[in-house]
């Protein structure tokens, strides 16, 4: 059922980051709503259905719909984000498997750290996949800035979600609307 | 007689591993199996992707065109409301015209002063700033990417446009070029992407009669909307302020497009070239309409 409302969403996301949320950039750097989303998406997910991800087929059919959009508005080759956003999904995926007694009212820290972590691997990987031929290494402070503005409009959607889609039960671990 | 009647555990063999499928050394192979199996099918997928790209880039872009469209004038109100907010009052929609007034003047003599420095006929002036030169066509801006320094334009072969034509303002200020083209929307890649270059030359602020010597250089993209000048000989006098043209050597962009300003220059006498900051003159996000030009040779 998740599938079928937020599918729909994922396609908007990508369409008003491409032609709307692009106009409002700070300091030259946007959110990447996209991947925003597929993060939340997959760290419920796997929340939700923790084990192997190769068995988590909700947070897969996510990375590869967020994948795909993310390819398909790209000037570049196709693979490039389905590629970085697979292994953002195992990386997610088995981080929570070894944090199995994630309590709820630590959940938020974790997904910080795990969002941080993720967004930084994802930007090396599409780096070097569409760099590779001439790699050049220069953070500056508009990196910062620009982790600083996804890791916030991230925090937002993690609390929209945890409202819409989830339920804390009265000893405090987490339970999952299926 | 008595039947002694033993239980028998049937076990299913691997044929490959000549192990059975329960024990750790099977179920190691059963997964390493199951991974490569996804990951070629992944493969596959992209790969697939990848042959078809064209077309299914095409199709996204034709089905989500109109709401592309409506988003993208949505986004330039809003900017400009908020950004009319910020500047309290009238003073955003005055210094825009202020600056669209600016470009063109600087257009107009810029122009000007390179044609009577080479001493050419008034008629060729007239030629080159009035850009009937070109054959342009022109297009809608639908979609910017801020990280990637792409935007994409409503305009694709079907209308005679192809990689690498130039893309330019109505006020001759240089955007880039179109870098992929679809059969209805291009890809274009702004000059500040960081795998573009452009051959300058670099025109005096101060002095601006006739005979100023033009300084060459090459303006590289940065990332994120932002440019900067590198190979400008050290002993070259440059200042800020000092405006920006292309001088078409790379073959690419036709000569005497606006670019920029310099802001800051960074002049080390153990460096071979001075390097600088520059204020582009391009703003993609205040920016509906551009025109590319489909008649300019090119030498890739």
């Amino acid at each position: 059922m998740k599938h079928l409302i937020m599918a729909p969403v994922l396609v908007f996301l990508a369409l008003a980051q491409q032609s709307f949320l692009n106009q409002f950039s700070i300091m030259g750097t946007a959110p990447n709503f996209v991947f925003i989303a597929s993060f939340i998406l997959i760290f419920f997910s796997c929340l939700q259905k923790p084990g192997k991800f190769y068995h988590n087929y909700q947070g897969m059919f996510f990375t590869l719909m967020a994948g795909f959009l993310l390819d398909v508005f790209s000037p570049y080759y196709f693979g490039a984000a389905i590629s970085a956003l697979l292994l953002v999904f195992m990386i997610i995926s088995v981080t929570i498997e070894s944090l199995k007694q994630i309590q709820d009212r630590y959940l938020f820290i974790y997904f910080i750290l795990i969002f941080i972590a993720c967004f930084i691997f994802y930007n090396i990987v599409l780096y070097l996949f569409l760099h590779i031929a001439d790699i050049s290494i220069n953070i500056n402070q508009r990196h910062g800035v620009e982790l600083t503005y996804n890791l916030v409009i991230a925090s937002l959607g993690f609390f929209l979600y945890k409202i819409l889609f989830v339920k804390n039960t009265p000893n405090r671990q987490l339970k999952l609307f299926i | 007689m008595h039947f002694i009647i033993q239980s028998v555990k049937v076990k299913y063999i691997n044929m490959h591993t000549k192990k059975p499928f329960g024990s750790i050394q099977g179920s190691r192979t059963f997964f390493w199996k199951k991974m490569l199996l996804g990951i070629v099918v992944l493969l596959l997928f992209i790969w697939v992707l990848n042959i078809f790209q064209g077309p299914i880039k095409n199709t996204t872009y034709l089905v989500t065109a109109p709401f592309q469209h409506f988003f993208w004038k949505t986004g330039n109100t809003i900017h400009d409301i908020g950004a009319s907010f910020l500047n309290i009052g009238g003073l955003q929609q005055e210094n825009a015209n202020l600056k669209q007034e600016n470009q063109n003047l600087l257009s107009s003599i810029t122009l000007l002063q390179e044609t009577i420095r080479e001493n050419q006929a008034i008629q060729e002036v007239q030629v080159i700033t009035k850009n009937d030169g070109f054959n342009l066509a022109m297009a809608n801006v639908i979609g910017l990417d801020v990280t990637g320094d792409f935007l994409m334009i409503d305009k694709g072969f079907n209308d005679g446009v192809f990689e690498n034509m130039p893309v330019i303002s109505k006020e001759k200020v240089l955007y880039g070029r179109v870098f992929k083209a679809y059969k209805n929307f291009s890809e274009v890649m702004l000059i500040s992407n960081a795998a573009s270059v452009v051959d300058v030359k670099v025109l005096p602020s101060e002095n601006t009669e006739f005979g100023a010597v033009l300084v060459p250089g090459a303006v590289k993209g940065q990332g994120n909307l932002s440019l900067y000048l590198d190979l400008v000989s050290s002993d070259a006098r440059i200042n800020q302020n000092d405006v920006l043209l292309s001088s078409g050597l790379e073959g690419v962009f036709p000569k005497d497009l606006l670019i920029g300003k310099i802001n800051t220059i960074d002049k080390n006498d153990a460096k071979p070239f001075q390097t600088g900051t520059i204020i582009p003159f391009f703003d993609p996000r205040k920016t509906d309409t551009l025109f590319i030009i489909k008649d300019y040779k090119q030498e890739k």
